[in-house]
């Protein structure tokens, strides 16, 4: 049984609007979104290897480019090998970070008291400056894992329990009352109205904390162990073996694009209907 | 109160509505300044199945007395009864429309409506909620994201979310203020239709004159500052109506007599 | 008188021969067949040349032969070895015996059990032709670059107190200790002020030659690298401490006799940066400064050395704590006689 009368043609419209992709020539956007980079990055490479070259730079001081894409080849299991434990202390830490910060930002959401008295030491833990206290790692927890996977979450936990927090108290107070009219439990609000409304927030927290980590991890080993692409850099650097620290180095950031890029994947599966992904949902699925 | 899987026990759309019964209700709210009076002293019955308006300015309390109503708040004093039942806490078998749509922007439409159902734990419900979709003409968009529509349209997933669960009572709190007027007119006729096709009470708070006659069996004048009940109007048009009646003699008579009320207490000057 | 014996009897003979044998071994091999003993060893720092001989005495079962399983863990500075060791993290450590009379004497529960280096590494390393070193003095007039906070920070507080100068006489700037390298051959400093082995090896390295002044010369009696053990790993197994020391002291003869090896050894195992040269070279600048492996001496401590070191450390206002006699610092007890 239909209404009977047609929709006002501007609802029409709009709907229809909101279903078509953006007129976008998406593998044209692509390759033009590459190449100015690309050209850009080869001609700053191509001025470092001319310099290096005519000035006669001793390899200790600054290697060229040339020098380290060869180190990288020469070395690339050595490399790939320490990546991957320092990978796996990130990826340990920041998953105790997400854990410990979501809980502790829905606890600091719920009750007043709990975010008096925690919230403090979050600040200052937070302020310390993180190579002053990894030495104290090292006398407390020993060489090794549990050192770094620590300092992975002192160095990630404060922007998830910080967007945790946002993300809970942002949640529409309107939509919290209509669930309640409905009949829902405290447990229901949070899981179905609070949680979902600080998802987006959430997940620029964890965006965040997923490029800290890594960071954390590499400090970490340079004080407390004796594995991992932080300890390589120290002895690289100690040694000056600097083509093997800037090897290091660019195998590191390469690493650290890869993860965001990740971690922006995720946020589009997660996040399909937020405003900031709409147009990629457009582009893409189409319903 | 009317118990879930009573109100599931229909097989043609129409069946358990409630009655709302109201015995010397007041709200006051104390402040600072001395009390305020919300609603004054207010009687009244409502049969179940009656499809109500209440019209009136803002601020003159019909918002309050829906809550009161629903159970969101206490009366200061009086009794209010829903199918019999005193409320003493929030009624679980209403179906609210706000004037926003509250719709959740991480769900889809079919999900949206779906929600009543899962907060309720009741299952089996995606049938009818495809069904409500269809019948309020977004059928189309059910599995779109709600951004993806129009207001208008975000409005009926709402009444078509408030429906789901064949609650005893409708309420509405003006549902269409946020559209532009050749939407709101669609909607009135799309609700006095649905109301007439589901037979659950309905309470209406609207700010407009027409839209409260149209869509309403009784209508409810109220004046604020305390809340009373101005007059008690009875709209006898069948259903269902066309947009067409509101042109003709008989509405417009009604229409007048509430702006007279208005007009009256100082509401309108004109 | 010979005796024909019965080609039976001669069959017994070689049978209870036999058994013997078997019986004997099985008397000596006890120590061979039970499980070994596991030794947490700390090192100074990360790899480095001069811990070859650790590696050799692994690879050439010097440590298994004494029944003993040796983990070597890397460390970051003797002075974090030296806390690391009181606390019972690790059983024994290669380090700087310096840093670990400092540890004692904040109450640390360790004991110097060796010594091989009895002068100290520390020195000023210049570039030959780029800089003038001919005596204590010529030091003022020279920009010098130390590690605040670090061991040579400390060297160069004595060896001004002890040439009657004051450290705020010199023109000192402050590097981080991966940094003094660069600076020197960045020509941004005259002189670093660290461990000569190390300096001397990377100067060679780009061709240069250095120019040394040894803090050792020069009233500055600190000690250099032993051994030390924590008191309540050393009071349940003291036989596995001396059994260590014997072990290890033939790894710094083996690597002694043939540095070349040695430094193949390391470079293989340990992924150690530079050339095979720099690693020799390193090594060679340690020996010169240490008593020489096969000395039957190697590793005593004697009661004079520290006498000096602790009064020296005292009076540079390093040795917190109250006076502790001389003994509970170190023992000869464990070296290999």
């Amino acid at each position: 049984m239909s209404v009977g009368t047609t929709q006002p043609i501007a609802e029409v419209e709009r709907a229809a609007s909101a279903k078509t992709p953006a007129s976008a020539s998406g593998a044209g956007n692509l390759a033009a979104g590459m190449l100015w980079p690309l050209l850009s990055g080869a001609i700053g490479l191509a001025l470092w290897e001319g310099l290096v070259r005519l000035f006669k730079v001793p390899v200790f001081i600054l290697p060229a480019p040339s020098q380290v894409i060869v180190t990288i080849v020469e070395q690339w299991w050595y490399l790939l090998s320490q990546l991957a434990i320092t990978t796996f202390a990130a990826g340990l830490g920041l998953v105790m970070a997400v854990v410990f910060g979501l809980a502790a930002g829905a606890a600091i959401t719920a009750s007043r008291l709990v975010d008096r008295m925690l919230t403090p030491w979050l600040v200052i833990a937070h302020a310390v400056p993180k190579v002053v206290i990894a030495p104290l790692f090292l006398v407390w927890f020993g060489f090794g894992l549990q050192s770094e996977m620590f300092f992975v979450v002192a160095f990630t936990f404060f922007p998830v329990i910080v967007n945790t927090v946002t993300g809970l108290k942002s949640a529409d107070p309107e939509q919290i009352l209509m669930v309640r009219a409905m009949g829902a439990t405290p447990t229901q609000v949070l899981r179905k109205i609070q949680f979902p409304s600080a998802l987006p927030s959430i997940c620029a927290g964890i965006k965040l904390a997923v490029t800290l980590a890594p960071v954390g991890a590499v400090i970490g080993e340079f004080v407390a162990s004796n594995k991992g692409l932080g300890h390589l850099l120290i002895r690289a650097v100690g040694d000056m073996d600097t083509p093997l620290a800037f090897a290091a180095v660019t195998v590191f950031s390469i690493f650290g694009v890869l993860l965001w890029r990740l971690a922006e994947w995720g946020e589009r599966r997660v996040l399909p209907w937020h405003p900031s992904q709409r147009e990629a949902f457009l582009r893409g699925a189409g319903t | 109160m009317i118990a879930a899987d009573q109100s599931l026990a229909r097989s043609n759309g129409r069946g358990v509505s409630a009655s709302i019964s109201l015995k010397n209700v007041e709200k006051v709210y104390g402040g600072p300044s001395g009390d305020l009076h919300a609603i004054a002293p207010l009687s009244i019955e409502l049969p179940a199945g009656e499809a109500v308006s209440i019209v009136g300015p803002s601020g003159c309390g019909k918002s309050t007395l829906m809550r009161l109503i629903a159970g969101l708040d206490a009366p200061t004093r009086g009794e209010i009864r829903v199918g019999h039942q005193v409320v003493a806490k929030p009624v679980p078998d209403i179906g609210i429309v706000f004037q926003r749509d509250l719709l959740l922007d991480w769900r889809k439409v079919l999900g949206n409506v779906l929600l009543p159902a899962e907060i309720k734990g009741l299952s089996g419900l995606e049938g009818r909620a495809r069904e409500l979709l269809q019948e309020f003409d977004v059928g189309a968009f059910t599995d779109s994201y709600p951004w993806q529509l129009s207001g208008g349209m975000r409005q009926r997933v709402a009444i078509a979310r408030a429906l789901l669960t064949r609650p005893a009572l409708l309420f509405l709190d003006e549902p269409f203020s946020a559209l532009d007027a050749l939407t709101r007119d669609q909607m009135n006729v799309l609700l006095q239709r649905v109301q007439t096709s589901e037979g659950v009470t309905t309470l209406l708070i609207t700010h407009s004159i027409t839209e409260a006659i149209f869509c309403a069996d009784r209508v409810l004048v109220m004046s604020g500052r305390p809340g009373a009940i101005m007059d008690d109007i009875r709209v006898p048009f069948e259903r269902p109506r066309r947009l067409a009646i509101r042109e003709t003699a008989e509405f417009t008579s009604i229409g007048r007599r509430i702006r007279e009320h208005f007009e009256k207490v100082g509401v309108l000057v004109g | 008188m010979i005796r024909r014996f019965p080609a039976s009897l001669m069959r017994l003979r070689a049978a209870l021969s036999a058994l013997g044998l078997i019986t004997g071994l099985a008397a000596v091999a006890p120590a061979a067949a039970q499980a070994p003993t596991p030794v947490k060893v700390l090192l100074d720092w990360a790899w480095l040349p001069y811990h070859a001989p650790f590696l050799i005495a692994q690879d050439k079962g010097y440590y298994k032969e004494a029944g003993l399983d040796v983990t070597l863990e890397q460390g970051r500075g003797s002075a974090t070895t030296a806390l690391l060791l009181s606390q019972g993290g690790f059983d024994i450590a290669h380090l700087n015996v310096t840093n670990a009379a400092q540890m004692i004497g904040k109450g640390g529960a360790i004991t110097a059990v060796g010594l091989y280096q009895h002068k100290t590494a520390a020195a000023f390393i210049g570039i030959k032709g780029k800089a003038k070193l001919d005596g204590p003095q010529s030091l003022r007039k020279l920009k010098i670059g130390s590690t605040p906070g670090g061991s040579d920070a400390l060297s160069l507080r004595i060896f001004t107190a002890a040439n009657g100068m004051k450290v705020s006489d010199l023109n000192v700037v402050a590097l981080d200790a991966n940094a003094k390298t660069t600076a020197l051959f960045g020509g941004t400093i005259d002189v670093v002020s660290g461990d000569s082995p190390a300096f001397d090896a990377y100067v060679r390295a780009t061709g240069q030659e250095p120019v040394d002044l040894h803090l050792a010369d020069a009233g500055v009696p600190l000690l250099g690298f032993g051994f030390a053990v924590n008191n309540a790993y050393l009071a349940k197994n003291p036989e596995v401490v001396r059994k260590f020391l014997a072990a290890t002291r033939r790894g710094f003869i083996e690597a002694a006799r043939d540095l070349r090896a040695a430094c193949e050894l390391i470079q293989a195992k340990v992924h150690l940066a530079g050339t095979l040269e720099r690693c020799i070279d390193y090594n060679q600048g340690l020996l010169a400064l240490s008593t020489p492996p096969g000395d039957p001496g190697w590793g005593h401590q004697s009661t004079e050395e520290w006498t000096k070191l602790i009064s020296t450390l005292k009076s540079a206002g390093e040795l917190p704590g109250d006076d502790k006699p001389v003994t509970t610092f170190f023992t000869n007890d464990y070296v290999p006689k």
